[in-house]
């Protein structure tokens, strides 16, 4: 990772990162354990993308879809029994959401590119996630 | 498939056509005649005479299935034996409709079930502006179990709505129940126990067949 990559993930893990998972937090009504790969979404030659890439990437579907589960109290409490931690790493080359989302014994793992089918990729990430999650809680 | 087919029950062929007449109207069948001659095509119509003699109308189809404009009257008595080219559902004609195929099941969490519960409580209020309760279950853990129970309660929520159009049946349950509760059982049955109506069923087998709707329709009506 060159300096310009240190910078612009670091500039996003004082920012964006802390209010993403805040909110997401806040939605759930419990602390959720983030683990994040940095090394692994450090795109050499994207950092100016950082910013609005690992955001759509990997968090606006999962605020999306854990809004959508935490809608009712049924909801929060299935969520806070099934979903205890989030890995978000980029190493298996995935770009799309069928494949990018993995759930087992409360283990959320996101594993996808992170500068890569940002915009086009983000219906069918929030669909795919939302659904694996139903599936598990 | 073959297990099912085990348990159709035995048929005679007037049952068959007047079942594929009315359900499976484009199937096609090839019919051999006592004398030996034998002809492909779709049933137009069965039907009795008043000498109780059925008689049948089949639209003759080419070698290639494609209909023709010939058609073909005889008596059922006459036909020596039916052949179901690729049958839709072969077990339903087979049953006349009382065996059906097993639903394919995807995988669904609790939470999906458990919505499902209060959907169908709320559905049924709706309809009908009684509190039945929200069904009470163990759930079971496997995700294809689950995905079976949410289909199972959609259908009791539709057999329950269907039954309480009628006054009597809707004022009886209002008089005495108001909670429900699913019990995994081999055997389709529905008790009244106290405020509460058990609904015993095969809910967690996904290979066990359908509830039948006239079954429970019955077996419910028996407790009002």
């Amino acid at each position: 990772m060159g300096l310009l990559e240190k910078r612009a993930v670091k500039a996003f893990q004082d920012g964006s990162y802390k209010k993403l998972t805040d909110e997401i937090n806040a939605i759930t009504g419990y602390t959720i354990e983030f683990e994040v790969n940095w090394d692994s979404l450090a795109e050499e030659g994207s950092a100016d993308k950082y910013e609005d890439a690992f955001t759509m990437v990997y968090f606006t579907p999962l605020v999306s879809a854990v809004k959508e589960i935490a809608a009712d109290d049924m909801g929060k409490e299935a969520l806070k029994d099934a979903l205890k931690k989030v890995i978000i790493k980029n190493e298996g080359g995935y770009i799309y959401g069928s494949s990018a989302y993995k759930f087992s014994n409360g283990v959320l793992t996101i594993d996808h590119q992170p500068c890569t089918n940002v915009d086009n990729g983000l219906a069918e990430r929030t669909t795919e996630l939302a659904a694996i999650l139903m599936k598990n809680l | 498939m073959n297990n099912l087919l085990k348990s159709v029950p035995a048929i005679n062929k007037q049952e068959l056509l007047f079942h594929i007449a009315e359900h499976f109207p484009a199937t096609i069948i090839s019919i051999t005649t006592d004398s030996g001659r034998s002809y492909t095509g779709v049933v137009i119509t069965i039907g009795k005479v008043r000498t109780d003699e059925a008689f049948l109308v089949l639209q003759v189809a080419d070698d290639r299935n494609s209909l023709t404009t010939r058609f073909l009257h005889l008596t059922v008595g006459k036909i020596e034996s039916i052949e179901l080219i690729n049958p839709a559902d072969l077990v339903d004609m087979l049953s006349l409709g009382k065996v059906t195929k097993p639903e394919t099941y995807e995988i669904s969490g609790k939470l999906a079930v458990q919505r499902g519960f209060q959907l169908f409580s709320d559905a049924i209020f709706n309809a009908h502006a009684i509190n039945v309760g929200v069904p009470a279950m163990e759930l079971p853990a496997d995700g294809l179990q689950l995905n079976r129970v949410l289909k199972l309660t959609q259908k009791i929520q539709q057999v329950i709505i269907d039954l309480l159009k009628e006054e009597d049946a809707l004022s009886s349950w209002k008089a005495r129940y108001n909670k429900i509760s699913f019990i995994n059982n081999d055997d389709l049955d529905v008790k009244g126990v106290n405020d509460q109506i058990e609904m015993h069923f095969a809910f967690n087998n996904i290979n066990a067949p359908e509830i039948s709707t006239e079954e429970l329709t019955t077996l419910l009506m028996s407790i009002l």
